[in-house]
């Protein structure tokens, strides 16, 4: 069974003459332990798409089905215990929260279940130690640089142990060799059993992964293998 | 929930803003928590005088004499007064009572006596006066139609012991602090009245008071605390306390009352004591004792209201203060709330930290307004103690607590509503 599974999903914003289409009756299906990144020029909709794949937003038309389950129709519960426990997100930006240390921003998808302090702390401990910034944990993000954030944002979602990781353009903010230690982390995740989705313009990022599917106009243009297979 | 140390941590970050809001809530709380201690201080002192005496509302009237004063003079007329009104048919009972203080001595265990008061006066203003004990004069009307107190041991005063002279034997109740100390039949002396008519009175002790007896105050019977009387003694007046100097009449003029046969009569009486008081060149003013305390809480209710509005209005803009910036404060945290949504937090899960933050924030605010208005009172004791600490019980607190919910669910509502409206796709969007 795919794991997502989009229908015919459209996406509009405003009203009337101020209409925008970003999706026109996107049909796509990812199954467990793919690598996908998602291609487009700027407006081409792929952050529309990974919006609601993530469960950030909803499709105006079409069906969009996470494991089986028609997410289309949950409620912002129910969807927030999907973005919990099935879904992560790296964001070019981080999304860390500020004046939080590094242990409690990794710790943030776990304060959602229904675990103990020392199951938190050893889990959080734990990918830490494995990314190498076990002596930050203590640290406030707001003091890091941007590839010691990236390593948090990936971090907790790897600490958040979900089927599906999401990343939009994770490496945008950072220099090279940065970024290429953040897509060795995504493949090592991604032969770990993860699925991930990478939005990206970059065709080097790209190329990390194992299938790509170009965007424009907010329609699918191609879906081709990856070079890495 | 371990989004309350997020909600906690946001409150630290937001110091500023935060402290002069609580500043703002602390006054507000502090203006209303004085309002509700007036009005519950009014129901306890009304409460107080008709449980502590058989007062009636409207058969007992209060005597007073704006005109009164220590001279001879004024003495002798207002005795011809008092001999008026005791003969007037409508009267049931004349009388006075007057709180003062005695140095007891020649008495077989006055060692004891000293060392109880110490215990007793410990800590309080009295501390170095532990020879003397507090004592109430009462005339026998007044004894016999309004107190409530009883004796465990021996008897209580009769018609006979009011009509004692100076030179006989006074007999004496002493409260139940002193029950070992003294026995029935002891005698101690005490000195009355003062310079060349100073005295030497003899006391017997023929009864031991009930613990916990209390009765009016000296000072104002409506608005003082009433005086415990397990460390005091009762006695009859006797003619040198009741008469002996002009100053005695003046002193008691604080305390006397008159007691109808029917409420009916109060108006004839009136009058009629108005007029005797006219003749004689002085100005009775008669009053019910319904009409003096409805007097009393008027003035006092007055000033109360101003102090509610002024509480009232504090509290609204504080109100709208508490709004804006919690209205604000989700405007700049857009990104937080992201954040914590993408990992997992739903709206009701932001909305519960924010009632969180805002209920700490009220309710710390609330509390420490409450504690203002304690050390306030405790530090206005002039007279050694403040009836309005009679006021802070669970039943003010607990209104304080529905005042300090109401505020924060009215705050809370449009914060609310804007976090109902957040678009998750449009926070994740934002950046750092």
């Amino acid at each position: 069974m795919a794991l997502i599974e989009l229908e015919k999903i459209s996406k509009k914003y405003g009203k009337d003459e101020y209409t925008t289409v970003a999706l026109k009756g996107i049909d796509l299906t990812v199954h467990n332990g793919e690598f996908v990144s998602i291609m487009g020029p700027s407006g081409s909709g792929k952050s529309t798409l990974l919006n609601i794949i993530g469960c950030v937003d909803v499709p105006t038309e079409g069906i969009y089905r996470l494991d089986g389950i028609n997410v289309t129709t949950l409620r912002d519960k129910e969807l927030s215990q999907i973005r919990n426990r099935t879904i992560s997100f790296v964001f070019q930006h981080f999304a860390l929260m500020h004046n939080f240390t590094v242990f409690e921003n990794v710790a943030l998808p776990l304060f959602k279940r229904d675990i103990s302090k020392k199951e938190i702390k050893e889990k959080v401990d734990y990918y830490l130690e494995k990314l190498g910034i076990a002596d930050l944990r203590k640290k406030n993000v707001s003091k890091l640089s941007g590839g010691q954030k990236q390593r948090v944002a990936i971090a907790r979602a790897m600490a958040a142990e979900t089927d599906i990781v999401l990343a939009d353009e994770p490496t945008g903010a950072l220099d090279q060799e940065n970024g290429a230690r953040l897509m060795e982390l995504l493949c090592q995740m991604n032969e770990e059993g993860k699925c991930i989705i990478v939005i990206t313009h970059d065709e080097k990022v790209a190329s990390y992964t194992k299938r790509i599917v170009r965007i424009v106009d907010g329609q699918i243009q191609s879906d081709t293998k990856g070079e890495r297979q | 929930m371990k989004y309350t140390r997020i909600a906690f941590s946001s409150i630290v970050k937001r110091k500023l803003s935060i402290l002069l809001m609580a500043l703002q809530l602390v006054v507000s709380f502090w203006m209303i928590n004085h309002a509700l201690i007036t009005i519950d201080t009014l129901n306890y002192q009304e409460k107080q005088l008709f449980s502590i005496s058989k007062m009636d509302e409207y058969k007992t009237v209060k005597l007073t004499m704006p005109d009164g004063d220590d001279t001879q003079w004024f003495a002798e007329r207002f005795r011809q007064l008092e001999t008026y009104i005791k003969s007037l048919p409508e009267i049931q009972g004349y009388g006075s009572f007057n709180t003062t203080s005695i140095v007891p001595q020649d008495f077989p265990k006055w060692q004891k006596y000293q060392q109880r008061n110490k215990q007793l006066y410990a800590g309080t203003r009295r501390e170095d006066d532990i020879e003397s004990s507090g004592i109430i004069y009462f005339d026998y009307d007044i004894y016999r139609l309004f107190t409530k107190f009883v004796v465990i041991k021996g008897r209580m005063l009769e018609e006979a012991d009011f009509q004692k002279e100076n030179n006989d034997v006074i007999p004496v109740l002493v409260g139940y602090d002193y029950r070992d100390v003294f026995r029935i039949g002891d005698r101690f002396k005490a000195e009355a009245g003062a310079g060349e008519k100073n005295i030497k009175v003899t006391y017997e002790v023929v009864g031991i008071l009930e613990k916990g007896s209390r009765w009016l105050s000296g000072n104002d019977y409506f608005v003082s605390p009433a005086d415990n009387l397990d460390h005091f003694f009762v006695a009859p007046f006797f003619p040198e306390q009741r008469e002996g100097r002009p100053i005695s009449v003046a002193v008691r003029l604080h305390n006397t009352f008159i007691q109808l046969h029917s409420e009916k009569q109060f108006k004839d009486v009136k009058v009629a004591i108005m007029k005797k008081g006219k003749e004689l060149g002085i100005s009775p003013v008669l009053q019910t004792v319904r009409k003096d305390v409805d007097a009393y809480q008027e003035n006092t209710r007055k000033s109360n209201h101003y102090a509610l509005a002024i509480g009232t209005f504090f509290l609204i803009v504080t109100l709208i203060g508490v709004i804006s910036v919690t209205i604000s404060s989700i405007r700049a945290r857009k990104y937080e709330f992201g954040v914590m949504m993408v990992t997992g937090a739903s709206k009701r899960d932001i909305s519960f930290m924010l009632i969180m933050e805002l209920f700490f924030l009220i309710g710390i605010s609330a509390v420490i307004g409450v504690i203002v208005s304690y050390l306030t009172e405790v530090n206005n004791d002039f007279l050694g103690y403040n009836i309005r600490l009679e006021a802070f019980t669970w039943w003010l607190y607990g209104k304080v607590a529905i005042i300090a919910i109401f505020i924060i669910l009215f705050s809370a509502i449009i914060p609310l509503w804007n976090i109902k409206k957040l678009e998750l796709r449009e926070l994740v969007e934002g950046r750092e």
